[in-house]
């Protein structure tokens, strides 16, 4: 590459140099990106550059036409400075740009940047196009000529997205009656050291949450209202964010169920994320209700959630990219506090441990016997 | 009546005080559920690589005004699902996994243990605790004579009846305590827009849709009211769409208005309702702010959907497709009946003022879906409001019925409902396919033959169109009000008609027969899109459709429902071998699920993208699928009770059409001769 880390010049419309280089790199993106439609058979690749040019977009727009290829076009449309300068601290100090730069130049060389293009951006306004305009994120939105379902998935799920800074907390139900059983399912009480942990949650909250505001959601069943019960912020319940539903198996361990449906036994742990419970539910069933709860967690800013250890799997794949085979097999132990912050290039974890024992239930593939306990 | 008011409502600057109008109700107990049978999508692998939307998506925008979206990618969509195999013990030469269930008809089991809907559990809710229980392994039950399935009961779209109490819907994923989803509260979605612009279509589809999900909704359509609170024998006056109308008729717009909204708080303080649609022209500022602060006062959230037209072609074929068919126009020459109504409106609202209330959430349909402009208002409605706007996404005025067929039979006795194979056409089952298609092209022409003549300025009616629209009328009539939860709006004669248009009953005969009068210029043969699913009798079926080049699409999404350790066991040997789930099945025969199958909510669930695009596709559409699906996929466009869709019947010699409808959709048998059911 010419330049790993361009100066604000290189975005200079006037600068032939910069504007050729600028050329050639959305060239690059676009051939890469219709080499992986073709050779991998790709379904939707997202350009992610300025193109802020009625020209630029026409060019993308034949281009891709040309290719058999439908183009959708996401504007982001912000006048509210304030907005753009906390996007700019944010998002853009932390890009590859700027990689191992002091922010505050940094923010200065992206100022700088945004001038330039300022001088010859152009918003959308050609009615022919498909186009989603996000306006001060998401004040007002105008959609234009939505052609497909899927079109219309993508701009639904980019209604739910803002840019703001926040936070996800992720934890389970302290330990409970049936974890110390090693029963599966039910809705048990908390053990004493689950109650403990519950007691200890207020403060491992706080120090990671500073006075910032949060919500806390919980499942509907009693261990996990139990855990959340001295958060001294706002509550809600989620059906949605029960445990998953062992059908027949709730309330057996797994011994049991190795003895009295060892065919079922077998088949989950040779496809765990598609196997359902007799009368229950499978990780993918639990990933289907949780749809609403995913959409709500873009929408919302600092969430705190206290659930159970599928459901939790489910969600934190979401957040972290996890496979579906690799997902319901992710260790998540008890009385541990799970930070998730959602950056634009990935999500950071921290993970704070309450130091309070706990068994443990996490379970190898084809043992019947769990993980030695935490402290 | 004499009058042939358009279907408008010159909203009144009356506040609303509600007295006026109240019916005879019961004070009802909070909305109560079953079981929270929380379930979710299966997926079966294709076959073949289905047809693929490649799109992509340019972003672009000033940097630093939030260009970088990263989209994550749920893991459900990382990796494709490897299918779940049935591991079904093959029993050869049995009836089917249907027969067994549509054949339950004459008893039905009710269980002493748990709720009705999967059985198990307590109902429970968004807030509240939950009991849960393990099942009863033995359960104690008794033989009830089965009231009995008639098809009547599910011929009418029951979309304008209310809920019962237990109500559960088709693709509801769990239910609450408080009987409300998504933490959403109350919401109230009102409808703004001048005549013939689609305001009852996207009231009605939009009740379809949120009611399948599983929230409480109902749509109250003001112009239902107004009909039925003008006397017999009194005229509405002139000048009732008039802003500056006489003192007797503003007290009774005031009347008409607020008995429409009485109903409305009636529904959502006693019968729990979630979301009220409310149907009307609501054309100016003052009166949309005032209709925001009585609902926010009440804790309601508020939605405004403009349905705005910059396109007077639109607006003119939305006329000449609905409107013009009142008595007022008959002889009277197409364009000019057009130009006389558009006339009329003009006069009576001239002071429509479109949405710019920036503190309102609001979306402006321009067009129908060309443009939508959406904007927030003080308060977020949540994911709801998301939801809707995504189903708006999709929503079409539609021209052009569903037809729903089944696939040609194949050569082994049982392999129509064997799971596990997948043979080809049997030489009877190709004889099928083609009398399909002769069959479906002969009632296109039919179709076309007869919207020529109605169309005709002479309007030459057709006398068993006419038969066949009263009988009609009278069924929807006796279903309405003979539904199981409070009747808003009893004895009203809903209006039968193409669109929005509510013509007086003398019209209805008329109006039913002029549904999608510009299928003309749309319907025809070629404008016929097939969807079938994978398995290979269905694609078979399918071909002959896609040698005449009609678009033939096959779909995953449509491939039967599983049966798991039921596939291919009888109900004698199912009784013997799972004798338990046996039971629980006919129990609830569209929740339960035997061992590795599905249950009918599964395939509801998996089937919503589909039933989206199907609400998008214009022109005909014909889906050749298996009889399970059929259920689900006619159950979302008539509205169907999870208790009556195990048991619909799509025989194979008949094709089931759904004639799409602004107010209710029309279903419609058309014989396949010479073909065995």
């Amino acid at each position: 590459m010419e330049a790993a880390q361009p100066s604000a010049l290189f975005f200079d419309a006037h600068n032939e140099e910069g504007a050729r280089l600028r050329r050639q790199a959305a060239i690059r993106a676009i051939e890469d990106m219709l080499k992986w439609f073709s050779e991998e058979d790709g379904v939707v690749g997202i350009l992610d550059a300025t193109n802020s040019t009625k020209q630029r977009r026409q060019w993308i727009q034949d281009l891709l036409v040309k290719q058999g290829i439908e183009p959708m076009f996401v504007e982001s449309w912000c006048d509210d400075q304030e907005l753009i300068m906390h996007n700019i601290m944010d998002v853009k100090t932390c890009s590859p740009d700027y990689t191992g730069q002091d922010p505050d130049e940094a923010a200065k060389d992206f100022m700088e940047r945004i001038k330039k293009y300022e001088e010859v951006y152009e918003t959308i306004n050609d009615e022919s196009l498909t186009y989603a305009k996000i306006i001060n994120v998401n004040s007002q939105v105008i959609i234009n000529r939505i052609q497909s379902y899927v079109q219309s998935r993508i701009v639904y799920y980019l209604m739910n997205l803002h840019i703001k800074r926040r936070c996800i907390y992720l934890s389970r139900h302290g330990e409970s009656e049936f974890n110390l059983t090693g029963q599966l399912g039910g809705d048990s009480n908390l053990s004493p050291r689950g109650d403990l942990y519950a007691h200890k949650l207020p403060q491992l909250v706080k120090e990671a949450v500073g006075d910032q505001p949060l919500t806390v959601w919980t499942s509907t069943l009693k261990r996990t209202q139990q855990t959340a019960r001295f958060l001294p912020y706002r509550q809600m319940q989620w059906k949605a964010l029960d445990e998953l539903d062992a059908g027949v198996c709730d309330g057996m361990t797994y011994e049991e169920i190795k003895q009295e449906y060892p065919e079922d036994f077998e088949a989950r742990d040779a496809n765990k994320f598609e196997y359902r419970y007799r009368g229950g539910e499978s990780y993918r069933d639990v990933v289907a209700r949780l749809e609403p709860i995913i959409m709500e967690l873009e929408r919302q800013e600092n969430i705190m959630i206290v659930t159970h250890q599928a459901v939790l799997r489910c969600i934190y794949a979401y957040f972290m990219n996890v496979p579906q085979d690799r997902s319901p097999w992710m260790d998540v132990p008890l009385h541990t506090l799970i930070r998730l912050e959602p950056r634009p290039y990935s999500t950071l974890e921290t993970r704070v441990p309450a130091n309070i024992p706990a068994v443990s239930t996490y379970r190898e593939k084809g043992s019947t016997v769990l993980a030695a306990p935490t402290k | 009546m004499s009058s042939n008011l358009p279907d408008t409502f010159h909203d009144s600057d009356s506040d609303s005080d509600s007295n006026s109008n109240s019916h005879g109700s019961t004070k009802s107990s909070t909305y109560e559920s079953g079981k929270d049978n929380v379930t979710g999508v299966t997926s079966t692998p294709p076959r073949k690589p289905i047809e693929l939307t490649v799109s992509t998506v340019g972003v672009s925008g000033t940097p630093g005004s939030g260009t970088t979206f990263t989209v994550p990618i749920s893991p459900s969509a990382t990796s494709p699902a490897s299918g779940r195999s049935a591991s079904s013990p093959t029993v050869t030469n049995k009836p089917s996994f249907n027969d067994l269930s549509s054949g339950l008809g004459g008893i039905s089991i009710a269980s002493t243990a748990g709720s009705r809907v999967g059985g198990g559990t307590t109902g429970t809710g968004d807030s509240g605790n939950i009991n849960r229980s393990k099942l009863d392994p033995v359960p104690s039950f008794t033989i009830l004579p089965q009231k009995k399935t008639t098809r009547r009961n599910s011929d009418v779209d029951a979309i304008h009846r209310s809920l019962p109490k237990s109500h559960v819907s088709p693709a509801q994923l769990y239910s609450t305590d408080s009987g409300h989803l998504y933490h959403a509260g109350k919401l109230c979605i009102v409808l703004v827009g001048l005549p013939a612009r689609g305001k009852t279509h996207h009231a009605v589809a939009l009740t379809r849709y949120l009611r399948w999900l599983g929230v409480k909704t109902h749509a109250f359509h003001l112009g239902d009211y107004r009909r039925k609170l003008t006397p017999k024998d009194f005229r509405v006056p002139d000048d009732y769409f008039m802003p500056n109308a006489s003192k007797e008729t503003k007290a009774f717009r005031q009347k008409v208005e607020a008995a429409c909204l009485a109903d409305m708080f009636k529904f959502y303080d006693e019968e729990n309702g979630q979301v009220v649609i409310y149907d009307a022209v609501n054309g100016t500022s003052a009166k949309r702010r005032a209709l925001a602060k009585t609902m926010t006062d009440r804790n309601v959230g508020v939605l405004f959907v403009e349905c705005f037209f910059t396109d007077k072609n639109l607006v003119a074929r939305n006329v000449r497709d609905v409107k013009i068919s009142s008595p007022d126009y008959q002889g009277m020459d197409p364009d000019e009946a057009v130009k006389h109504y558009l006339r009329r409106i003009e006069l009576r609202i001239p002071d429509y003022e479109t949405m710019t209330e920036t503190e309102l959430t609001y979306v402006k349909l321009v067009n129908v879906s060309e443009r939508f402009i959406i904007n927030y208002g003080e308060r977020h409605l949540g994911y709801l409001f998301n939801r809707i706007i995504f189903f708006l996404m999709n929503s079409r005025i539609k021209v052009g019925s569903v037809f729903f067929a089944r696939a040609g039979s194949g050569n082994a006795s049982n392999e129509e409902d064997d799971y596990k194979s997948d043979g080809h056409l049997s030489g009877k089952g190709e004889e099928y396919a083609e009398k399909l298609k002769e069959t479906l092209w002969a009632h296109i022409d039919e179709r076309r033959l007869k919207l020529a003549q109605i169309s005709a300025p002479d309007l030459a009616l057709d006398k068993k169109l006419q038969r066949q629209a009263r009988v009609a009328h009278e069924v929807l009539r006796s279903s309405m009000s003979s539904g199981t939860g409070t009747d808003f709006m009893e004895n009203i004669s809903p209006p039968v008609t193409s669109g929005t248009s509510t013509p007086n009953s003398s019209a209805d005969a008329r109006a039913i027969s002029t549904i999608r009068a510009d299928a003309l210029n749309f319907q025809d043969k070629s404008n016929v899109t097939v969807w079938c699913s994978t398995r290979l009798r269905t694609v078979q079926t399918a071909e002959r459709f896609a040698q005449e080049g009609n678009k033939t699409i096959q779909r995953s999404l449509l491939n039967q429902l599983n049966p798991g350790v039921a596939g291919g066991l009888t109900e004698a040997g199912l009784k013997e071998e799972f004798p338990y789930e046996y039971l629980r099945h006919q129990q609830d025969p569209y929740h339960h699920r035997y061992p590795r199958a599905e249950s009918y909510q599964d395939v509801a669930v998996r089937l919503e993208s589909l039933i989206l695009e199907m609400e998008r596709t214009q022109g005909d559409l014909l889906i050749i699928c298996h009889e399970t699906v059929l259920r689900v996929l006619y159950g979302y466009l008539m509205a169907c009770s999870v208790e009556d869709i195990p048991f619909l019947r799509f025989p194979r010699n008949e094709i089931v059409e759904i004639v799409p409808n602004a107010y209710i959709n029309q279903g419609n048998r058309i014989t396949i001769p010479n073909v065995d059911p």
